[in-house]
């Protein structure tokens, strides 16, 4: 019988102590490589976003907040500016403004309204369907179609802002345009729509029936001046179609409409520095952040605290490896007598140290196999897994 | 037991090994530029007739320029089709009038790419606009409660002067566009400029004085003609079924705000109407103002022209 097969006799039979030692190899290597994982994987994805997305303008506030919203589309939103910022951007000849309305959901997940020049900023290819086309479509992320199980021609209702304000805004049931090639980012979970579309949610645009050939006293009203007025009764289309299209219209101003964010893509760092400059220096009401710095600053902090989970780390490797001892002493003693008998039947002390020795290195072999299935596995989900805490729990 | 042992973790290993090696081969392929996808596909959309002449004025035979507007009706209740978007969407620049005289009504209904909308109004001072107030329809909905549509006049190009200026826009973005047909753009502006001039020119011979339309899209032209303008209708002509003794009285009621008999129309009125009206003592005329979508008709008709003819119209109906 070969040595080898001693000692995996040993520890078959040994099953329970054997489990117990891989089980601490195990965990206190796995735990710390993993945190190490997921924060690298972390910082990559939110610098790599970060860095693609050079300047943003928002209201003024939490530089941070504005931040993740505009590279998250997270819920927690800043304040709105008005869209003639990106107007002004554009004046200055400095960058190119991608204006961001991301304030509604449709089945729990954000509604962006953007222009089509998104698209072409964040280079997201299309795998599906074709790319917004008119008021009311709607161009998927792969993962909410993957989830919800929709694909182009299919319809898509927005969230009511508040289902208890029966006076609100009508939801709008959005036509499936196309669907996104899955990219890993936040682009896969959003909804897009065109920046006008996001603004008939808002209630800033609608259609209604023509007034002028309306005959119903309950939905129009004469007046002693001789206009007519329409009643409550007059309801806006809650569906854009080729019927109803053309009756669409906006209210007021444009330039005056909402938007919570506007990236702004500059082709020189001179440009970037006049944009920033010009943003500094003439307006009280909006701030340029610039998404790395701020992610940098924040990503410091989080490297701060992981310092501490090192540290942790060490103490526990050090703890683990003096229980580790402790085992092999006391087992030490437990196998005095099997050592005396192999002694007799003619093992060398080598071969009794060597048999000794080779238990621990199956057992080490063990954990570490275990160690790496372990950290493949959380290397395959780390990227799923970041990107669902980058921007929030959807599914 | 030890071979057993050593197979699995080989088999482990190399599992391992070919789904890393598979998930590489199969990632997305970075494009770090901010407009990767951006193309140049030598097509230039115009959204109106006289843009549409003048983008071609400038361009010449070395762009292909479209003209997406409803043949033979006001672009105001229209939407492209699924093909005509996607033209837009295809084009190298747009070329449209802008918010503040909002030709194309049906850009706020489609999707388009914003970056290369040129906006040929974004030059104009804010005393080149002009807006009227809608005297019609007041309804309530939406947060902003009661509200009516007041309108832009946005038959900008019926002024020379101010055709000029957007013609200024239109060549400034062909050259940003395509800076290396800039010589080409520059020779070819020439004569639309002179053009334009002659016509800015041909409208100081009008004498001022009152004049009524059927619509405000005339006011463009009535008021670099230096005219007082009253507009009797909005936008639509009445029909004989609708048309009622009140409505008359009404329109009458405005006519005789204005000292003038001559009615400018921006088309041919119905022969009813214009029998009615004559029969009233007023004189009917027919102008254009360019807001029917389509190309002109007649092979030798272009912008110049039409605003020639225009001009003459206008002459015959201003007393001397």
């Amino acid at each position: 019988m070969s040595l080898l097969n001693l000692v995996l006799r040993y520890i078959q039979y040994h099953k329970l102590k054997t489990l117990v030692l891989i089980a601490s190899i195990f965990l206190t290597a796995f735990l710390p490589i993993t945190i190490m994982i997921l924060l690298g994987q972390f910082n990559e994805k939110i610098i790599s976003r970060a860095e693609s997305t050079p300047m943003v303008i928002g209201a003024k506030g939490s530089g941070l907040d504005l931040t993740l919203h505009a590279l998250y589309f997270t819920t927690k939103r800043p304040d709105k500016i008005p869209f003639a910022t990106a107007g002004e951007i554009r004046a200055t000849g400095w960058a190119r403004p991608v204006p961001i309305y991301s304030q509604f959901t449709a089945r729990g997940f954000p509604i962006v309204g953007t222009t089509l020049d998104y698209f072409k900023f964040r280079n997201l290819p299309l795998a599906e369907g074709q790319w917004l086309s008119r008021l009311g479509d709607c161009v998927l992320g792969s993962q909410i179609a993957r989830e919800l199980q929709l694909g182009p021609g299919d319809r898509l209702l927005s969230d009511p802002d508040n289902i208890l304000d029966l006076g609100g805004q009508y939801p709008l049931k959005m036509l499936v345009r196309g669907v996104l090639e899955p990219t890993s980012s936040p682009d896969d979970w959003a909804v897009f729509v065109d920046l006008k579309t996001s603004w008939v949610i808002e209630g800033l645009g609608h259609g209604h029936q023509n007034l002028e050939e309306e005959t119903d006293e309950l939905k129009v009203e004469v007046r002693s001046d001789g206009t007519l007025q329409a009643t409550a009764a007059v309801l806006p289309f809650m569906e854009i179609t080729d019927s109803n299209i053309d009756s669409f219209h906006f209210h007021g101003e444009t330039a005056d409409f909402p938007v919570t964010a506007v990236i702004a893509v500059a082709p020189d760092e001179k440009s970037e520095t006049l944009l920033m400059g010009h943003f500094q220096a003439t307006d009280d009401e909006t701030q340029l952040v610039q998404p790395v710095a701020v992610i940098e600053e924040l990503m410091s902090l989080v490297f701060q605290v992981k310092k501490f989970f090192d540290l942790n780390a060490v103490l526990i490797a050090i703890a683990t490896v003096c229980l580790l001892i402790l085992v092999l002493v006391l087992s030490q003693r437990l196998r005095q007598r099997e050592m005396q008998t192999m002694f007799k039947i003619g093992c060398s002390r080598g071969t009794i140290l060597l048999l000794q020795v080779s238990e621990l290195a199956v057992l080490f072999l063990f954990s570490s196999l275990m160690v790496a299935i372990g950290v493949w596995a959380v290397w395959l989900l780390a990227g799923d897994l970041v990107q669902s805490l980058l921007i929030g729990s959807h599914g | 037991m030890a071979k057993q042992l050593l197979v699995y973790c080989v088999v482990v290993i190399s599992i391992l090994v070919s789904v890393n090696g598979c998930q590489n081969g199969n990632g997305t392929p970075q494009d770090n530029s901010p407009f990767g996808m951006q193309t140049r596909s030598n097509l230039v959309s115009t959204v109106s007739y006289p843009l549409y002449y003048m983008t071609q004025r400038i361009a010449g035979d070395s762009i292909a320029i479209e003209l997406i507007a409803p043949p033979e009706r006001a672009p105001d209740q229209w939407t492209p089709d699924q093909k005509q978007i996607q033209t837009l969407q295809e084009s190298d620049l747009i070329i449209a009038n802008g918010p503040g005289a909002p030709f194309a009504q049906w850009m706020v209904r489609v999707s388009l790419p914003e970056s290369r909308i040129c906006h040929t109004t974004d030059n104009l001072d804010l005393q080149d606009f002009i807006s009227v107030k809608d005297y019609r329809v007041v309804h309530r909905h939406g947060p902003e409660g009661e509200h009516s549509h007041p309108f832009m006049v946005a038959q900008t190009w019926l002024d020379p002067k101010i055709a000029r200026k957007q013609a200024d826009q239109i060549a400034a973005a062909l050259e940003s566009r395509y800076p290396e047909k800039a010589a080409i753009f520059q020779e070819n502006r020439q004569g639309l400029d002179q053009d334009l001039d002659r016509l800015a020119n041909r409208m100081k011979s009008i004498p001022g004085g009152e004049v009524l339309t059927s619509t405000p899209r005339l006011k463009f032209l009535t008021r670099a003609a230096g005219l007082t303008d009253t507009h009797l209708l909005w936008f639509d002509l009445p029909d004989k079924k609708s048309w009622s003794e009140k409505g008359e009285q009404d329109f009458l009621g405005r006519a005789k705000q204005s000292s003038s008999k001559s009615i400018l129309f921006d088309t041919v009125p119905p022969g009813w109407f214009k029998n009615r009206l004559e029969g009233l003592g007023y004189q009917t005329y027919s102008l254009d103002s360019f807001s029917q979508g389509g190309l002109p008709e007649g092979a030798d008709s272009d912008f110049i022209r039409i605003m020639d003819q225009n001009l003459e119209t206008l002459q015959s109906a201003v007393p001397q």
